[in-house]
């Protein structure tokens, strides 16, 4: 009989492309099977415009139990991978059970190499493995680094719901999330301070060493000069509103 | 992006209460909900069990058909009707309203904003803000979202 060790994804939900310090990278998500998974990929272009992958590596989500059900993405405006985690496992149900059976948490546990046949799996082989199912169901952020190492963090404060996707407006402070199911709700998380171009400006330049230029506007120029096009309006308007109407 | 505050919208319809789907319209109130610290919520989450967080009651009906409604034995229960759970009678513990409204958000949202037993399906598959208000926000993502009022 054919025993298949290697679980295989078809199922990417969202691949973002990434520029940082001129460097392209992309991360992509499988949404299925359980546990979902991620993977970094440095790519290079050539000057047709052609990408290629120069290199790949799976995303570490160690420190946040594992990756759940990531489901679509989108990219923030100081350019990093938002993504999400949906279907959140039904906590009520986890904790009033007597036996979880069959089921996505069973299939989860492959994350730790604990997956169990049979009819005997528990809640409490699932949390002695290590699963919770209050770590699961928030959007999580990768910064990439242009060395090609990554960090990623659960946003644990906007709460537990089954994110499709969230989604930060202009404002870097105002992140849409939306709910994936029936009677589910809409909503938003209001971070009490913006990211964004002040961010973007400081990485900009501790990265290249000039942090003793204290003209603003010359910071502003130089931030603007990495960005494209369409992300120049956007960028001045952040600096003061009415900036953008005179453009 | 890590510290903040949670809102969920709250939907009034303003169209009749028969009236199609496509007809349908609503204002919309964006209600602060209470939110955990994200210290506070890595502190809980292997620590908290749905039952520190609300209290339960069994509902002595369920939700079937357009109109029915999911009635609560109890007083200070509510019945609630989120995720595909079905009826559910919760009441949040006392002092435990911020971790219940981010760990349980929906259910939160749905025991404590839900005014009125009206169901309205309600799809969203493409949403446009164009130019509303001071800051040109144009959302335009795929969006799965089903509102059924309780």
């Amino acid at each position: 009989m054919f025993v298949q060790k290697t679980l295989i994804s078809d199922n990417p939900d969202f691949t973002s492309l990434l520029t940082v310090d001129g460097k392209l990278f992309s991360l992509t998500h499988f949404e299925s099977p359980r546990p979902g998974a991620a993977y970094l990929s440095e790519l290079e272009q050539d000057d047709q415009g052609k990408l290629t992958v120069k290199r790949t590596k799976a995303v570490d989500f160690s420190a946040h139990g594992g990756l759940w059900v990531p489901c679509a993405g989108s990219v923030t405006p100081w350019m990093t991978h938002l993504g999400s985690e949906e279907y959140e496992p039904n906590a009520r149900g986890f904790y009033e059970s007597t036996a979880l059976g069959k089921g996505s948490i069973r299939d989860f546990m492959r994350y730790w190499g604990l997956y169990e046949a049979g009819a005997n799996f528990t809640k409490e082989k699932a949390m002695a493995g290590g699963f919770y199912p209050y770590r699961y169901g928030y959007p999580w952020e990768t910064v990439v680094k242009s060395d090609f190492t990554e960090t990623t963090k659960k946003l644990y404060s906007h709460g537990r719901q089954a994110y499709e996707l969230s989604y930060v407006m202009p404002d870097s402070r105002t992140v849409y999330g939306t709910d994936d199911g029936t009677n589910v709700f809409f909503t938003y998380f209001k971070a009490s301070t913006a990211q964004g171009i002040h961010v973007y400006i400081m990485n900009t330049f501790t990265s290249l060493h000039v942090l003793s230029i204290p003209d603003i506007f010359s910071s502003l120029l130089f931030a603007v000069s990495f960005c494209r096009l369409e992300c120049r309006h956007q960028l001045l308007r952040q600096v003061h509103p009415d900036v953008g109407r005179h453009l | 992006m890590s510290a903040g505050i949670n809102y969920c919208a709250k939907y009034t319809q303003t169209s009749a209460a028969t009236s199609e789907a496509k007809d349908w319209t609503a204002t919309i109130e964006w209600i602060a909900m209470p939110t955990a610290t994200e210290a506070d919520v890595q502190a809980a989450i292997e620590t908290t069990t749905f039952a520190d967080l609300f209290d339960t009651q069994p509902c002595l009906s369920n939700l079937s058909g357009a109109g029915a409604g999911g009635v609560c034995p109890t007083d200070g229960f509510k019945s609630v009707n989120t995720g595909g759970y079905g009826c559910e009678c919760l009441k949040v513990k006392a002092g435990k309203e911020a971790l219940a409204g981010t760990l349980e958000k929906r259910r939160y949202a749905g025991a404590s904003y839900s005014m009125h037993m009206h169901p309205i399906p309600l799809t969203h598959s493409h949403t446009e803000h164009p130019d509303t208000s001071a800051a040109m926000y144009t959302l335009q993502w795929y969006m799965s979202l089903t509102v059924h009022w309780l």
